[in-house]
């Protein structure tokens, strides 16, 4: 059985929950027992084919008897069984169980952390779920299921609304701990929440750290290959955003090889960029690993442009015409490997691939800006956020977003004209407010984002350390700290006419682009200029470009007004 | 046998055969200290003795006397129980002893208790004589007495003399006999003599004190031929069958028959051969290192035959044993004799069975040495694996890994339980069938010292799935690497084509460095085939044993350069999962047996031991001899590293704190290879934290 992370991207990559140790004549633990610990495993899990290492166990000072540890190791095995099969309700009923009826037994602790997992995982049920996690700490003090409660908590801490990254740290970091100095099958996994809690701070040192820590001081028991290799890409990640370059590539170049060889090895995808073969499903065909191998490649493209001793260069290579029409082309973004343009006369959202060739359309009533989500690359949905004046269409799907207005009543926002994708949900800006409002994935109106009085924002954009960016008609481009001080602005003026866009890559670096240039202004992080794009860089395919986004490979698409076309820069 | 007889008589007549014919009847003075190496304990209660001797004529001084023999005798029978037999010099200690006790009795009158050790003392050694020093009368009269009542004489003649005499089985003496001390009683007596007929009596009654005498004329009946060899110790054969052994020396009456051509010959006794039929008869000999020799002996008429003497001529080569590493000690056909390299110049002809033994390993081989010829053993040391007991349920799991093991090159299979020497074992190998609710069947692979094994799991319903467990568990893990200093990664030409493979980095003093590749060459070829992603060159790379040339064409500057470099290696250390560490054990022990460990090696084997386990043992073993540059790659940072875990382990946290801050200040230290995972972040998040 396998408790899956449903994919956003602070969430530590779920390990399969250890087996439950079988403790000959233990007893489950509560509170005023002492638990000393040891490690063996129930067959039942070896059944269910479940990875584990030696988990610390308990016994408890006074056995429960056999007898009902027995009836609690049958009802335990059932419940497995159950929820292997889907059977979701049959198990529950057998999990409370043991927790109720049997609660005495060896099996009560780890009956009642599948329950809670359930209730976060399926049912999607935080608070029910930390509940069921608080009881385990507190019934079960000295019990093996402690780190997995801790591990939970930690994820419902980084999935909560807003999110508490602090909490989700320190719980992953008592699920380190409370699973003891050899680690054990949670240990990957809170190493690797600490990781993505860090990560998501923009503390690449601490993330590097702590995936160094899952991937070569934890046995690895409770992680599968994916998220292994998956933990080795954000590594190498980590380690060239925190300017660890010769570190980085030191990881990139076997995690490419292991991942190339895992590829050809295996039916299936032909190798970078096939498909599975004979509808299998590509998830359990090692299509993660196609995606995985290309991303690793385009860290690699990335990071070779900005090593190079002559600064980064990009060569115009041609301009792809989107399949249709284009009349007042606005905004274009990537996601999934493919163009997202927005059209504001047409009302459309064109997707086409990088040679052109036309996926879908999406029409949406008076669009203003696109996003990615992130979160939604998994998901079956379109990973593209519009801004649509009183509408943010996520994944197809509008949401009406309210807020309070100077009276305190909630009403809803009338003119978002941009927008940004958060850990904790969506940024955006509304013209006729002013400001710049904070919203959870669910709608819910998370509050003000801290910034001076601005006006007429084009695009606002999210750095990756938490800080606010924007870019504003007449007063150029400024950044603002989480307490709303500034900590850059770029004026207009001849250096920068008429700044139409902002985006940021997967390394930190942003990129400003000035429609009458044109040009595009590269920063790295500490918004030190690092490049300027501008004159015969463009080779003429671009003349007046609108909006722009980053490969992962760091080629830039630029869109071009003028031509109708999107120009492509490598 | 009385059955009233005390237990001391009981033992004296279970050492009476080693005495019967060691005993020195005519020389009953206290005997002489016992050889050296026989013990101090035996050579002082030798030292004792006439002291005790003199204390039992003593009134005042019997008690004592038999308190203290009482205490000698139990010291011999514990002696005794522990080796099975006493040695002649000491069963006779033992004798006098328990007549030295007989007369402390007798000086204390006790004359039952004298009585029955004098009797003792008979039953052991018919033919005993008392110690006449500080004997009373009294003694010899009891003793006599005793003798009265157990001993007969028996005198036996025959024509002509040279029969031997046997008493039931026991071989007497040689015809003349003259009153030999016997056991009183009915005995079958008889002599045989070879080419006479055996002659005797079935049940010859031989009183108490009286003297019995038989005499017999013996009747010819075949030829004897008397077989003379230089040297002694020779096999003889007669038709085919083994006749005997010749052996001892030559009596003097027969030296002057030494044909002179053998006059410097050392000859043994003559081996008579008799029970020959009249006619011809094919006898060869045969000796160790000596070739056989053959001749055919006529036998016209039954008589004596003139001795044959005959040479047997040396037969031996040369050996040479060497192993590898050298410092073996060897043993020669069970016997220890020296250390490799071993030569021997003269080695008898024939099949040997060598062993070298050394702390590296084991190895044992049979080798045929041909007469004038020099053979030759070399022997790689493997490292001796010894498989341990498990149920018998384990039976058929135990013979699948046995066959295994016994297959094995590359360890020397030792045996089962206690069928080596434990000090001797390098690796242990053992088959686990827990109770199926408490784990699954699997096997073990423990190296010597180390604190945990190995462990892969097999299916306990198919007992010869525990082959293949063992084979994953023998089959060497990577050590080393082939390593050339350079990483490689994708990189978009000038042009924004399509990407290439790029040279990313280069350690200056690195194969690649040393050969003129620098970092942002375009690798177009490697070792000559195209590469086109990392993988390509992994494996290209993976292609070259270290030592090998690597040719790579890259371009820079829009030319093409050809570079050859020598691939290196790196070594490659074991993360926690994953690794075989009591299999990385034994190699590297092995190694460090050799002397052709290295830092690298050692370093290897501490984190092999803290990943099993044991920081205590890689902190005092291991870490204090490893030392390594403070560069980038495998080196001191790692060692830092590494410590620092082993000291957080065993609790002493400030010294861990210092160490990974020092492993964080190493600028490009790793953890498994020379090319990563880079330690620094890993290292200060643990300085951090334990900050």
């Amino acid at each position: 059985m396998k408790f899956r992370v449903s994919g956003t991207p602070l969430l530590p990559a779920m390990a399969p929950l250890p087996p439950p140790p079988r403790r000959p004549g233990g007893r489950p633990g509560r509170a005023e027992r002492a638990r000393p610990s040891r490690s063996l495993r129930l067959p039942a899990a070896a059944v269910l084919g479940f990875l584990a290492a030696g988990l610390p166990a308990s016994t408890g000072a006074q056995p429960a008897s056999p007898e009902l540890e027995e009836a609690a190791e049958r009802r335990f095995l059932s419940a497995e069984q159950f929820y292997r099969g889907g059977r979701h309700a049959q198990a529950l009923r057998d999990y409370e169980t043991v927790l109720g009826a049997m609660a005495e037994s060896s099996l009560a602790d780890d009956a009642a952390l599948r329950i809670a997992f359930h209730r976060f995982e399926v049912e999607g049920n935080p608070m029910a779920a930390a509940e069921m996690a608080e009881r385990v700490l507190t019934e079960f003090p000295a019990g093996d299921a402690i780190p997995g409660a801790h591990l939970l908590l930690g994820r419902i801490a980084a999935e909560s609304v807003p999110p508490r990254p602090d909490d989700a740290a320190a719980e992953f970091e008592r699920a380190l701990t409370a699973a003891g100095p050899e680690g054990s099958a949670w240990s990957f996994a809170a190493l690797h929440g600490i990781a993505r809690a860090a990560a998501g701070r923009a503390d690449d040192e601490e993330a590097a750290g702590a995936l160094l820590s899952a991937l070569y001081e934890t046995d690895g028991g409770g992680a599968g290959e994916r998220e292994r290799f998956e933990a080795r890409y954000l590594l190498a990640l980590s380690l060239a955003r925190a300017g660890r370059s010769e570190g980085a590539l030191g990881e990139l170049a076997p995690l490419r090889a292991d991942l190339l060889r895992r590829v050809r090895g295996r039916p299936g995808p032909a190798g970078e960029g096939g498909t599975a073969a004979g509808g299998a499903d590509p998830e359990r065909e090692g299509e993660w690993a196609v995606s995985l191998a290309r991303r690793a490649a385009a860290l690699s493209l990335a990071m070779a442009r900005f090593r190079d001793p002559a600064g980064p260069r990009w060569t115009f290579v041609g301009a792809v015409r989107p399949p249709r029409r284009l009349d007042e082309p606005r905004s274009l973004r990537l996601a999934r490997n493919l163009l997202h343009l927005l059209d504001r006369d047409t009302r459309e959202v064109q997707v086409f691939s990088e040679d052109g060739a036309f996926e879908k359309s999406m029409s949406t009533r008076n669009p203003w800006a696109l996003a990615v989500d992130p979160g939604l690359e998994g998901e079956s949905a379109d990973p593209v956020v519009i801004a649509a004046e009183d509408l943010l269409v996520v994944g197809g799907n509008g949401l009406t977003l309210r807020a309070p207005d100077r009276d305190g009543r909630a009403e809803p926002l009338r003119r978002i004209r941009a927008a940004a994708v958060a850990p904790e949900g969506y940024w955006v800006w509304d013209d006729r407010r002013e400001q710049v409002l904070r919203f959870a994935r669910s709608g819910l109106f998370l509050g003000p984002a801290p910034h001076p009085p601005l006006e007429r924002v084009r695009v606002i954009a999210r750095h990756p350390e938490g800080h606010l960016a924007v870019v504003t008609e007449r007063d150029g481009v400024f950044a603002f700290a989480a307490d709303g001080r500034r900590i850059f602005h770029l004026a207009r003026g001849p250096a920068l006419e008429d700044p139409v866009d902002l985006v940021f890559d997967d390394l930190g670096y942003f990129y400003v682009l000035d429609r009458d240039g044109p040009r595009v202004l590269v920063h790295d992080r500490e918004f030190r200029e690092v490049a300027v794009l501008s004159g015969e860089v463009f080779a003429g395919g671009v003349r007046r470009p609108v909006s722009l986004d980053v490969g992962a490979d760091g080629a830039l698409f630029l869109l071009d007004e003028a031509t109708g076309a999107v120009g492509v820069l490598r | 046998m009385s059955p009233r007889r005390s237990a001391e008589a009981r033992r004296a007549l279970r050492l009476a055969f080693g005495v019967f014919l060691c005993a020195a009847p005519a020389a009953p003075a206290a005997p002489a200290a016992p050889a050296a190496g026989q013990g101090g304990e035996t050579a002082r209660i030798a030292d004792r003795l006439p002291e005790l001797r003199a204390f039992s004529a003593l009134p005042d001084r019997a008690a004592a006397a038999l308190l203290a023999l009482a205490e000698v005798l139990a010291a011999f029978d514990e002696r005794r129980d522990a080796a099975g037999e006493l040695p002649a010099m000491e069963a006779e200690l033992y004798l006098r002893a328990l007549e030295y006790r007989a007369r402390a009795h007798l000086t204390r009158g006790e004359v039952g208790e004298a009585a029955e050790d004098f009797r003792a003392v008979l039953l052991a050694d018919p033919g005993w004589r008392p110690d006449v020093a500080d004997i009373t009368p009294a003694a010899v009269d009891l003793f006599e007495a005793e003798r009265g009542e157990l001993v007969a004489y028996l005198t036996v003649e025959t024509e002509p003399a040279g029969g031997t005499v046997f008493l039931g089985e026991e071989p007497l003496g040689q015809t003349p006999l003259v009153a030999r001390p016997v056991f009183a009683g009915t005995h079958a007596v008889r002599v045989e003599r070879p080419g006479y007929a055996v002659v005797g009596e079935r049940a010859a009654d031989l009183f108490p004190g009286e003297v019995l005498a038989l005499s017999w004329e013996l009747d010819r009946v075949g030829p004897v031929l008397s077989v003379i060899t230089a040297p002694s110790g020779v096999t003889v054969r007669v038709d085919g069958r083994v006749a005997g052994l010749t052996g001892g020396s030559l009596p003097e009456d027969l030296r002057p028959a030494v044909p002179p051509r053998f006059a410097d010959e050392v000859f043994s006794a003559p081996l008579m051969l008799s029970g020959l039929t009249l006619g011809a008869h094919d006898i060869t000999l045969e000796a160790p290192c000596r070739r056989p020799s053959r001749f055919v002996f006529h036998a016209d008429e039954p008589r004596d035959y003139l001795p044959r003497f005959v040479r047997l001529r040396p037969s031996t080569g040369g050996l040479r044993i060497e192993s590898e590493p050298s410092g073996g000690r060897v043993w020669l056909d069970g016997e220890e004799r020296g250390v490799t390299p071993l030569s021997f110049s003269a080695m008898c002809s024939g099949e040997h069975r060598v062993d070298i033994r050394h702390p590296a390993g084991r190895c044992v081989r049979s080798v045929s040495v041909s007469r004038g010829s020099r053979a030759a053993v070399r022997c790689a040391l493997r490292p001796v694996a010894a498989l341990d007991g498990g149920g018998p349920e384990g039976a058929g799991a135990l013979a699948a890994v046995r066959r295994v093991l016994e297959g094995s090159e590359e360890f020397f299979f030792a045996g089962g339980p206690g069928e080596a020497e434990a000090a001797e074992i390098q690796a242990r190998i053992r088959v686990r069938l827990p109770p199926p609710a408490a784990g699954e069947a699997s096997v073990e692979f423990l190296a010597a010292g180390s604190a945990a094994p190995d462990r892969a799991p097999f299916d306990r319903f198919a007992p010869e799935t525990a082959a293949d467990a063992l084979r994953g568990l023998l089959e060497p893990p990577e050590r080393r690497r082939p390593w050339i200093g350079a990483a490689v990664a994708l990189r978009r030409p000038p042009d924004g084509g399509a990407p290439v493979l790029e040279i990313a980095s280069v350690w200056p003093e690195g194969p690649a460095g040393l050969a003129g590749v620098e970092p942002g060459d375009e690798v177009r070829l490697a070792g000559g085939e195209q590469v086109f992603d990392e993988l390509g060159f992994a494996q290209q790379l993976a292609r070259h044993a270290p030592g090998s040339a690597l040719d790579l064409l890259v371009a820079r500057d829009r030319a093409e350069r050809r570079l050859r470099l020598v691939v290196a290696d790196t070594p490659v250390l074991p993360a926690r999962s994953g690794h075989r560490c009591n299999r990385r054990l034994t190699d590297l022990d092995a190694a460090a047996a050799r002397g052709d460990d290295d830092p690298f090696d050692r370093l290897e084997a501490g984190v092999c031991r803290l990943l099993l386990g044991d920081p205590a043992g890689a902190l005092s073993r291991e870490f204090p001899e490893v030392e390594l540059p403070l560069g980038p790659g495998i080196g001191q940072g790692t060692v830092f590293y590494y410590r620092g875990l082993a000291l957080l382990a065993v609790g002493e946290r400030e010294r861990a704190a210092r160490d990974f801050a020092a492993a964080a200040e190493v600028p490009g230290a790793t953890l498994v290879t020379h090319d990563g995972p880079l330690l620094a972040p890993l290292a200060l998040r643990r300085a951090v934290r334990l900050r």
